[in-house]
């Protein structure tokens, strides 16, 4: 990974017990495979799921 | 202890209590009853509001010995989920760092369930801010399945489902963002509705992830699932994911027919890496369906595959947003698995987020042109029974399998997708529930509940119950 996952999340100033630090790196592992499955491809072509009303919520 | 009238549906309940054949106080006494019995295994209760509870039923049976009968709800005893907002009460969510929080206002759903006269006896356990499905509770004990103590009783709202199972609430509501009303729901062998996205108000509900959060009823019928979807839908200024569609008359459009129903199986996701018992009692009911005239038919929803990417990037992202604040100031006070999730949340890009919408955007396309062919999808609802309390992996016709990875395979594309989705149970394997997860087009909540009534018809969970006491 290009990164450090402890050093990301302590910039943010969260605070990572030792114990994760593995399990993380574990996750976003899984979570790299994960990311194989998308379709870099086909999204260049697709709209998103996320809209925002203009105004805000209705009174 | 006579348990039958804890045991009977709002739908068999609720002329008994109009035509004053039931007291709301005599149904009451029961239910409380049960959970003095077995709410100290099972622990489904956050807080037991009796005196409340009896306060309310006496008042309901005043109102309907004068003539005041409120509709099918009215004098009905029941707990809800401790994430809902009840004015000048306790909303724990499930948490340390809330523990004391008192919500200002009810909840909308809170406000409706008000007006129609239920009884409420309590609030319910459930996994910590419904983040996590085993509603094993670092601060208020774990949940136990009524069907095996041994066993989770599924997540989130692993208490809703426990105690109507049990008998300790007649229905009850629970939150669903990746699965948290049909899993639990499956877990312990009842009725779990997730409306589509929108139908039903979610002001005065705790968030967990914004885009995916759904309330909805969990309950021992269909029919009584439709009446509460009934009650409970409708347009809320309030909430700014409320969709402005009229609410129908859900409980009276069950009738419907097998012979010209066509039913749409997606092979390639929704039954691979099955528990075989699980396979094979779905298998069962769509076999039954197909005898009495159904028509079965493949389909193909290809970004399926990219379906778990776009929820895990969704829901961590938006729950760590959600819990930012606290991570960075008492990040001790959460559980530890919670603490975990909203760490790996923080680790997700903006980019990540992007593609997972633009990947919800494919899904919604893919799924309108699947019910363009087929009425409804049956899937499994979970890929594997109920694990042991503890166990953080699944076991999968031999294969030890990541609890985590596996539990919202097949639910998460209903949040990601907010088509409505309901769980009935199918049978029992080993003493554990099954569910089968039906999902339909958008807004078309009928056509789940009543491909629902159909399966409700064969009867198929007949002689089997929790052992309970």
């Amino acid at each position: 990974m290009a990164f450090d996952i402890h050093e990301v999340l302590e910039r943010k100033g969260i605070e990572v017990p030792e114990h994760h630090q593995e399990m993380l790196k574990g996750q976003m592992a899984g979570f790299e495979e994960l990311r194989k499955t998308v379709n870099q491809e086909e999204l260049k072509d697709l709209d998103m799921a996320l809209t925002h009303v203009p105004g805000g919520e209705q009174k | 202890m006579n348990n039958e009238l804890a045991a009977k549906s709002i739908g068999e309940l609720a002329p008994l209590l109009q035509s004053k054949q039931l007291s709301p106080v005599e149904l009451t006494e029961q239910v409380l009853s049960n959970v003095d019995m077995y709410d100290g295994e099972i622990n489904a209760y956050i807080t037991v509001q009796k005196e409340q509870a009896m306060a309310a039923a006496t008042q309901a049976e005043q109102d309907i010995q004068s003539g005041n009968y409120r509709g099918a709800l009215h004098g009905i005893p029941m707990a809800l989920k401790d994430i809902l907002y009840f004015k000048d009460e306790k909303a724990t969510m499930g948490s340390k760092i809330h523990s004391d929080f008192v919500a200002g206002f009810d909840a909308t759903v809170v406000s409706k369930l008000k007006m129609a006269g239920v009884t409420f006896t309590g609030k319910l356990n459930m996994h910590e801010y419904a983040w996590g499905a085993t509603t094993t509770n670092p601060h208020f004990g774990p949940c136990k399945n009524p069907w095996d103590l041994t066993k989770i009783p599924g997540g989130s709202s692993g208490g809703s489902a426990a105690a109507v199972a049990s008998h300790m609430s007649i229905a009850s509501l629970g939150t669903d963002t990746g699965g948290s009303v049909r899993i639990p729901a499956s877990s312990c062998g009842i009725i779990g509705l997730k409306p589509t996205h929108g139908r039903i108000s979610k002001y005065g509900c705790f968030p967990l992830a914004w885009s995916l959060d759904h309330i909805g009823p969990m309950t021992k019928t269909v029919y009584d699932a439709a009446l509460m979807l009934e009650l409970l839908s409708g347009y809320d200024p309030k909430d700014p994911t409320s969709i402005d569609r009229p609410s129908k008359n859900f409980s009276g459009l069950l009738d419907s027919e097998t012979k010209n129903l066509v039913i749409g199986i997606e092979e390639n996701y929704f039954f691979h890496n099955v528990d075989s018992r699980v396979d094979e009692q779905v298998r069962h009911v769509l076999q039954q369906l197909e005898r009495d005239g159904a028509t079965i038919k493949p389909v193909s929803i290809p970004s399926l595959k990219q379906a778990e990417f776009a929820e895990l990037v969704t829901i961590t992202t938006e729950a760590s947003a959600v819990h930012h604040a606290n991570l960075l100031k008492s990040p001790e006070k959460f559980g530890e698995d919670v603490r975990f999730l909203l760490e790996v949340g923080e680790l997700m890009s903006g980019v990540d987020y992007v593609q997972s919408q633009q990947i919800r955007r494919k899904l919604d396309v893919e799924f309108a042109a699947a019910f363009e062919q087929v009425d409804v999808l049956i899937t499994p609802t979970l890929p594997f029974l109920s694990p042991p309390i503890g166990s953080q992996t699944v076991d999968v016709n031999g294969q030890e399998l990541s609890f985590l990875d596996e539990v919202i395979r097949f639910t998460g594309p209903g949040n990601l997708t907010g088509l409505p989705a309901l769980t009935i149970p199918c049978g029992v394997k080993d003493g554990l529930p099954i569910g089968l997860q039906i999902m339909g087009p958008v807004f078309e909540e009928e056509k789940v509940l009543q491909v629902g009534a159909l399966i409700e018809q064969m009867e198929l969970m007949k002689g089997h119950a929790p052992p309970l006491g």
